[in-house]
């Protein structure tokens, strides 16, 4: 358990790595002439640098309150699991309603734009959604 | 027929505590009183655990009740 989630947390790091300096890359793009940013990209790694000790903090924390009790175990990914597929019915039926509503109100395209940070609430929402879950069921 | 466990008189019968137990089996405290409260009932991985971990037949710890 303890290495899968050490897996998970880098595997998380070097997404929000790549996804970073992908986004530093596409800015650089859109600049035109004075493309990659490296203060900005410096700002992604500074950033995730420090959001990657949030959870090792948590972690040494959890370990001097409750000694050698994990944080997770097999009822904890069960409900999750649970979670997950609430979560999956509730975004289809959502979003399903939501385009019909649009579609009622006479809107006829969506940009892009929008559904990037559409979809970044989303993301957001079920985190926090995951969060809350885990604290109230346990 | 719901699977109903003595975990909690077993465990109190040997003094252990909750937190030695979760330490112990390597669970959360959370999920031992979720057993002990048949909120929740463990894996069969869990259950051999728990019965080793007792050292008594899985028959005085887990058994099936009869609906009546």
């Amino acid at each position: 358990m303890k290495k899968q989630m050490v897996v998970a947390q880098v595997f998380i790091i070097l997404c929000i790595l790549v996804g970073g300096m992908l986004g530093v890359y596409l800015i650089g793009l859109n600049d035109g002439a004075e493309g990659f940013d490296y203060n900005l990209a410096l700002a992604v790694v500074v950033g995730t640098a420090v959001g990657a000790v949030v959870p090792i903090i948590l972690n040494k924390r959890h370990k001097k309150k409750n000694g050698n009790i994990p944080i997770a175990d097999e009822r904890t990914i069960l409900i999750m699991k649970r979670y997950s597929i609430a979560v999956l019915y509730i975004i289809l039926v959502g979003f399903g309603a939501l385009l019909l509503t649009l579609f009622a109100l006479g809107v006829e395209s969506i940009k892009v734009e929008l559904l990037i940070v559409g979809l970044m609430f989303t993301y957001i929402l079920i985190g926090i959604g995951a969060f809350i879950v885990k604290k109230v069921t346990s | 027929m719901a699977v109903v466990n003595r975990i909690r008189e077993i465990r109190l019968e040997k003094g252990i505590t909750q937190v030695k137990m979760a330490e112990d089996l390597q669970i959360t405290r959370q999920t031992i009183n979720a057993i002990e409260k048949h909120k929740y009932n463990p894996s069969l991985e869990l259950a051999l655990k728990i019965v080793k971990y007792f050292n008594v037949p899985i028959e005085d710890i887990f058994h099936l009740e009869d609906k009546r």
